[in-house]
């Protein structure tokens, strides 16, 4: 067994809730979720050779899973290409005032949002994951956050 | 607790904390069959629920059809290789701006333009401005908005202003369903088809040429990509049904036929129009004495409207286009008898002055943002035609230009 395949196998074992949990707002369903993880992990292995090294394995994989996540969606040929980036809270009925303060976001930071919150990855890969730059996920997350209190607190005064 | 800590404290109870990894079940797909677009069960994303067992082999019947229809239909334009990233570039500074580019950045940000002391690229909604290309002295840059969005421009090199001419046309480009953006200039001469002008656009990952295609579907004037955008200055003057993408192995990607303006063979109203609330924009005679009319109406559908314009009884051009940040859209359509410059602008525009070759000018006002005007028929000639409609706002500030001749464009 390889080094990349025991890594691999490491990383699924300690992160797939997580790979399953941000997935699942890109596909809006944990089962879908974990089927793109499945295949993601199943692709990472079949080109573990190509990895080389120079970012980190979760990055890797994150790359791998949302493009399996894109060919997942069943409308993949004509959708326009960023137009699957409509990340959702998968069971929105258990925070709905999360879930609308969410809506307000662009898809983008919403994405964001998510990779850091639901995938709990650090700032560093999701920039290499969505390759645009720290300061744009520390910038993209600080406004993000600020959006979001202030439609809570909208939510929550009734204004 | 801070307020951050709070908000992912909230979500992490969201989080669904059941682990139903299966670390075997990935070996065996990964040693089982080789990657494939396909989803591997049938059930999750295609169909939204489990199956029951009876409709499993009509489900696996479908499935199969669909990959078929994946394989036959999936174009060979490798768009998803880059998620954010399609397009590389240098980074252009914001002291390489000039007040014109600020403005113009502004209005495509809020429709408004800027005080002269707001030059922060982030508070006109920009996260990043790349130059991508640069071909025959004309600049392509890309724009990264703040929102998620992009914008795309071209300037001429030897302008102290980067930008003249920028479209910013929301989430549809680049896709496999629109891989280039075409920014062509186009003329309507009397009595015969759309002539394109200039040739010229951005083009998605994939797309190995750009090409027209004329009346007859013979495809000419094949012009390669390279760092994704096309340009060719002189086609030739023939007139064209349609702008072709063509992949790697030459085929059509894509055929729009969209890209090319109005023709003045419309007849009829959209039927996406609520007509019962149809209001007359505007209305003056000809040279020829013929009444041209421009109507607008609420979309049935969506935030848009749909426009409709006549002469006389007779409808020459309409449509709904989707609500734009673009600045100005224009181009000239002809009847024959009658040629008209036809536009829309942003909120921010309150002239278009239309420059002819022999130094004439022409001032439109727009009305509900839209611009309808004769071209007067001496300024159809060789040597005295439109070359530029430039959009200023209340103070005479140029917005954007749109180039007909680029030859003459020098003075941008």
């Amino acid at each position: 067994m390889s080094e990349v395949t025991q890594a691999l196998e490491e990383l699924y074992r300690r992160r797939y809730t997580h790979f399953r949990n941000g997935l699942a707002t890109l596909t809006h369903s944990y089962d879908a979720a974990r089927d793109v993880v499945q295949e993601s992990f199943a692709r990472a292995l079949r080109a573990e050779a190509t990895f080389r090294g120079e970012g980190s394995l979760e990055a890797w994989v994150w790359r791998i899973a949302l493009r399996t996540a894109c060919e997942y969606r069943p409308n993949a040929l004509e959708a326009p290409l960023e137009d699957w980036f409509e990340p959702a809270l998968p069971e929105p009925e258990r925070d709905p005032a999360l879930a609308n303060a969410l809506r307000r976001l662009p898809p983008r930071k919403r994405t964001i949002v998510f990779l850091r919150y639901f995938a709990d990855l650090p700032q560093s890969d999701i920039a290499a994951v969505c390759g645009i730059s720290r300061g744009t996920v520390a910038a993209s997350l600080a406004q993000a956050h600020a959006t979001l209190m202030i439609e809570l607190e909208g939510a929550r005064t009734g204004t | 607790m801070t307020e951050n800590a709070k908000l992912a404290e909230r979500f992490r109870r969201l989080a669904n904390p059941v682990d139903d990894s299966d670390w075997e079940a990935v070996l065996a797909r990964a040693h089982a069959r080789p990657a494939s677009r396909q989803p591997p069960a049938a059930h999750g994303l295609l169909f939204g629920r489990r199956r029951r067992p009876t409709r499993l082999l009509t489900a696996i019947a479908v499935v199969g059809l669909l990959a078929l229809v994946t394989v036959l239909a999936a174009p060979p334009v490798s768009l998803a290789t880059r998620i954010w990233d399609m397009f590389s570039g240098t980074p252009v500074s914001q002291k390489q701006l000039s007040p014109g580019d600020w403005r113009v950045l502004s209005a495509s940000n809020r429709g408004q333009p800027a005080s002269l002391g707001l030059h922060s690229l982030r508070g006109v909604g920009v996260d990043a401005i790349k130059l991508i290309a640069q071909r025959d002295g004309l600049r392509f840059y890309v724009i990264d908005r703040t929102d998620g969005t992009r914008c795309y421009a071209l300037g001429l090199a030897s302008s102290n202003r980067l930008f003249g001419q920028v479209s910013c046309p929301g989430p549809t480009f680049p896709s496999r369903a629109k891989p280039i953006l075409d920014l062509s200039t186009w003329q309507t001469q009397p009595g015969t088809g759309q002539h394109i002008g200039r040739l010229v656009g951005f083009a998605a990952d994939g797309i190995a040429a750009v090409a027209l295609a004329s009346l007859d579907g013979t495809v000419h004037d094949r012009t390669a990509v390279e760092d994704n955008v096309y340009l060719r200055q002189a086609p030739t003057a023939a007139p064209t049904a349609a702008v072709v993408a063509l992949d790697r192995t030459g085929h059509p990607a894509y055929t729009c036929r969209t890209c090319i303006p109005p023709v003045p063979s419309f007849s009829g109203i959209p039927d996406a129009a609520v007509t019962a609330e149809k209001q007359l924009v505007s209305r003056f005679d000809t040279r020829s004495g013929a009444t041209v009319s421009t109507w607008i109406a609420p979309a049935k559908t969506g935030s848009g409207r749909c426009y409709w314009i006549e002469i006389g009884a007779n409808p020459i051009a309409a449509g709904c286009p989707p609500p734009s940040n673009d600045v100005m859209t224009a181009g000239l359509s002809s009847t024959g008898a009658t040629t008209l410059l036809i536009g829309e602008t942003s909120a921010a525009v309150a002239t278009v002055r239309v420059r002819y070759a022999d130094g004439n000018q022409q001032l439109v006002h727009p009305i509900q943002r839209l611009v309808v005007a004769e071209i007067p028929p001496t300024q159809l000639t060789p040597g005295h035609e439109a070359t530029k409609f430039i959009a200023e706002d209340g103070t005479g500030k140029e917005l954007a230009t749109i180039t007909l001749r680029p030859t003459q464009a020098a003075d941008n």
